[in-house]
């Protein structure tokens, strides 16, 4: 997955889908992080979850800002 | 009752008020009749992109603060046959000295004999830009391909949605076919896909544009070049109709059939 191996429009692509999830959220890499450590909290409590895949956007739907989250489980946790 | 838009990108160098002059050129030719404003005020810049900076006497500012009317401030493009109208920038004030209400007032009421009305913001997100899009119905934002400009569109976006400006169409300027086939360079379908906005031109990347701004020559009121045809497109789709991008169509572009054989 190195750069050297992808045209320079498609990494604009990914630095700016990005850079823009925060500046539509306005919050910082590091509020980010934490606001994923929590959705892990409540999510894992239900779910056995894949943690390093989750993935996170801010997208524009008809005039207005959604937060968009996937987050994949490998299954069920039985209480 | 005009269509009033304000023409808006956030950054600078885009291409914003070649884009106003353009587009409007366009619509007279479809019939229209079109009043340009300028409201880059204390770097007005409209008047030379039209080639009328030796006729402006009044600008819009003198309008707002009552030492002209509207009709003594309006200075008529020659090609259009009075179709295109500016409404220069005062060169004397800062943008602060434009009150939001009288300009909303002063749009409305020459919206009236007018089918469109377009607001040439100035760059940035400060007072002149609310000002130019306080008046507006909907908006044009010129985009280039690069990710300043698109990440800049997006901040803008947001703004103008925030101010109840849902309408946001997306004009991707400066479109270079031969980068974009050898993927150097984000497509438009990247750009739309990224803003997640409606696009309503692809301009590509004319020679023509710059020496007909140098002659003070409207492109697409004096020549067919492939960006006049893109203007022409923006046109018609304001106007409605569903039109393809020609800067898109498929096929290599003549050039990069050149240089492929390098």
């Amino acid at each position: 997955m190195s750069w050297f191996h992808k045209g320079a429009g498609e990494i604009a692509k990914e630095r700016l889908t990005f850079i823009l999830v925060q500046d539509r959220s306005q919050l910082s890499p590091a509020q980010m992080d934490k606001m994923k450590e929590e959705l892990v909290a409540v999510i894992g409590r239900y779910f056995d979850i894949d943690k390093a895949q989750i993935q996170l956007s801010v997208e524009r739907q008809e005039g207005r800002q959604v937060v968009e989250t996937s987050i994949p489980i490998n299954g069920v946790r039985h209480a | 009752m005009g269509k009033v838009i304000v023409v808006t990108s956030g950054k600078g160098g885009v291409g914003k008020t070649t884009t106003t002059a353009n587009v409007g050129g366009a619509l007279t030719k479809l019939g229209r009749k079109v009043l340009l404003v300028d409201m880059d005020v204390g770097l007005r810049n409209l008047d030379l992109v039209m080639g009328l900076e030796n006729r402006v006497v009044y600008t819009f500012m003198d309008v707002l603060e009552g030492r002209a009317t509207a009709e003594q401030a309006m200075v008529r493009e020659k090609r259009s046959d009075g179709a295109l109208m500016l409404l220069a920038a005062s060169q004397l004030h800062n943008k602060q000295d434009l009150d939001i209400d009288k300009v909303r007032e002063a749009i409305a009421a020459l919206a009236e004999d007018f089918d469109y009305v377009f607001l040439d913001s100035p760059a940035g997100i400060e007072h002149g830009f609310e000002a130019s899009s306080a008046p507006a119905g909907r908006a044009l934002i010129v985009v280039t391909p690069d990710v300043t400009s698109v990440r800049d569109a997006d901040r803008v976006i947001g703004l103008l949605e925030n101010k109840g400006v849902r309408d946001c169409a997306l004009i991707v300027n400066k479109y270079d076919r031969v980068l974009i086939e050898r993927k150097k360079q984000l497509t438009s379908d990247d750009i739309v896909d990224v803003l997640g906005a409606e696009l309503i031109g692809v301009v590509p990347d004319d020679k023509a544009i710059i020496e007909a701004t140098n002659r003070g020559d409207i492109l697409a009121l004096s020549q067919n070049t492939p960006a006049t045809a893109a203007y022409m497109e923006i046109a018609r789709r304001l106007e409605g109709e569903q039109t393809g991008f020609a800067a898109l169509s498929t096929g290599r572009s003549l050039l990069s059939m050149f240089r492929r054989q390098k």
